[in-house]
């Protein structure tokens, strides 16, 4: 049993990571998230093993995952400008934002809203598909992705205005 | 796709690029690993407070409908919806035949049978149980829902991996079977839901498994499993209080057109397998995204992506290039069925894979 884990782990242990990296937007909470998940699965990798798709299985325990830890303050908070919950009229064609300084926006962002963003356009998922992998209704998950598009646009016009101040954690 | 949503997109695909190696990850799972079984040991047995037996009035009046698979493809109206989750293989309108014809001829002859395409189809499938509330409470929603070769499968996992314990439900048309144990194994005769039942556990590290199995009616065999975070009496109580429902499952493979009156046999994150009703045996047809490998066979357009059409004694094969999922689709159809050339090929131009699909080493049909 030991040998067939350690082989999943060797094989999709990037993958997984990159799954990870990119729900929490931390190399350092991705790599915590995933030994904590296959630490867990090991135990019961009799079982999995025999799925069909272990990894789907161990994907959707790492998105649990993430959105149950307790935030880890060293990791993840970082200094960045506001992320606000208000939309500015700056037309965003006309500004000028890195894929850096988005990257800080989205790591501002509540864990929930990350998530939903991160499925709906890293993974492509439909609203439905997302709400069945976070347990949520339909309409939440859609007022989530507005709620959390609309920080970052607010926080991309308050960059183009020149303000920074420090994020603040939702 | 408004500005902001492009650079979102922009901004999650280059992180995707900064992740890391994974170096030093199965050490690390390894010490994770032991430090949670001692974790275990000491911190006594789990205790789950199970609410009363539920002893479900009517309990076994079970929905003929949530019987064991095969489960009955129900056409869909109209062309599947496209979500945005998937890749498209292409539309039937840009498919063009091979340039070399497989060995499938299309029409049935001796020992064969042909194969129509008609409807579309989403691969959808349902678990016909429901884990008693207060269990199912301290899993995770969701529990993930498959069906393969025609035995269904729920998994839930559970909230606290500390304290409880994963619970895999599987409903099978015949009696299930156990591979050969690696450990020492105890049966013992069970009562479950008015029926006899097997508690079979088998003495593995780093977690003995459980596994109760009992015969709910002619054609349906149900397990549990799970493991020694469990007492043995907790096992039978929480197959007893099992309740009929529908507990749906996500359909990562959505099919524009679909074998004339197939019944799925397989349905997972990484393939579809379609069955003809009446004839047992190994599927009529199967779908698998597979790892990246090169595509071996006769060349071939499929909506534009390159593709290769093969035959050998176990059937025609048609594998399909799906670069921006790092993938190859797979269509297999085995030997003693037949599909004609052009239809293999529209039939896999219709084809919708999820970016939620797994790319797998193994086909269905391997």
């Amino acid at each position: 049993m030991t040998t067939d884990f350690d082989e999943f782990v060797v094989s999709r242990g990037p993958v997984l990571l990159r799954f990870a990296h990119v729900l929490s937007g931390d190399g350092y909470l991705a790599e915590d998230l995933v030994q904590e998940v296959l630490a867990r699965v090991h135990r019961r990798w009799g079982r999995i093993s025999r799925m069909e798709s272990p990894e789907a299985y161990v994907r959707k325990a790492i998105l649990r995952e993430y959105l149950s830890w307790r935030r880890r303050k060293a990791s993840t908070e970082k200094v960045v400008h506001e992320v606000t919950d208000q939309a500015t009229g700056h037309d965003l064609e006309h500004q000028v934002v890195t894929r850096d300084q988005m990257s800080q926006l989205l790591a501002a962002l509540p864990r929930t809203q990350r998530a939903v963003l991160v499925l709906r356009f890293y993974y492509d998922l439909p609203d439905d598909k997302i709400a069945e992998h976070l347990g949520w209704a339909r309409p939440t998950v859609r007022s989530t992705a507005a709620r959390a598009l609309a920080k970052l646009r607010g926080a991309v016009g308050a960059m183009g205005a020149g303000t920074d101040s420090e994020v603040r954690h939702g | 796709m408004a500005e902001i949503e492009r650079l979102v997109r922009d901004t999650l695909d280059e992180e995707a690029q900064r992740s890391p190696s994974g170096v030093g990850l199965l050490p690390a799972v390894h010490a994770r690993s032991r430090q949670l079984a001692r974790r275990r040991r000491t911190g006594g047995a789990a205790v789950v407070v199970v609410g009363a037996l539920a002893a479900v009035a009517g309990f076994l009046v079970v929905d003929p409908s949530g019987g064991a698979a095969p489960v009955r493809v129900v056409a869909a109206t109209g062309t599947p919806t496209t979500p945005s989750a998937s890749v498209s293989i292409g539309p039937a309108t840009q498919v063009t035949s091979p340039s070399r014809t497989p060995s499938a001829s299309g029409s049935a002859t001796a020992g064969t049978t042909a194969l129509t395409l008609s409807a579309p189809l989403d691969a959808a499938v349902a678990f016909p149980y429901l884990l008693d509330p207060t269990v199912a409470g301290r899993m995770h929603p969701n529990p993930t829902v498959t069906l393969v070769k025609g035995v269904l499968q729920a998994a839930y996992e559970a909230r606290d991996g500390e304290r409880d314990a994963d619970i895999t439900l599987t409903v099978s048309p015949v009696e299930p079977r156990f591979p050969p144990a690696s450990a020492p194994v105890r049966e013992t005769p069970q009562r479950v839901r008015g029926h006899q039942g097997t508690l079979r556990t088998v003495d593995l590290r780093p977690a003995a498994e459980i596994t109760l199995t009992w015969q709910q009616r002619p054609g349906q065999w149900v397990q549990l499993r799970t493991d020694d975070t469990y007492r043995d009496r907790q096992v039978v109580t929480f197959a007893e209080g099992l309740a009929p429902g529908r507990l749906s499952g996500a359909a990562e493979f959505a099919f524009a057109t679909a074998p004339a009156g197939a019944t799925l046999t397989t349905s997972t994150a990484s393939g579809v397998g379609f069955g003809v009703r009446g004839q047992d045996g190994p599927a009529a047809l199967t779908v698998t995204l597979l790892t990246p490998r090169p595509l071996s066979g006769a060349p071939v357009r499929v909506a534009g992506r390159p593709g290769a059409v093969s035959s050998d004694a176990s059937g025609t094969h048609l594998l399909v290039d799906v670069p921006d999922r790092g993938a190859v689709l797979r269509v297999s159809v085995p030997a003693g069925y037949t599909l004609a050339p052009g239809d293999l090929v529209r039939f896999a131009a219709g084809i919708h894979v999820s970016r939620q699909a797994v790319p797998t080493d193994r086909p269905l049909d391997g």
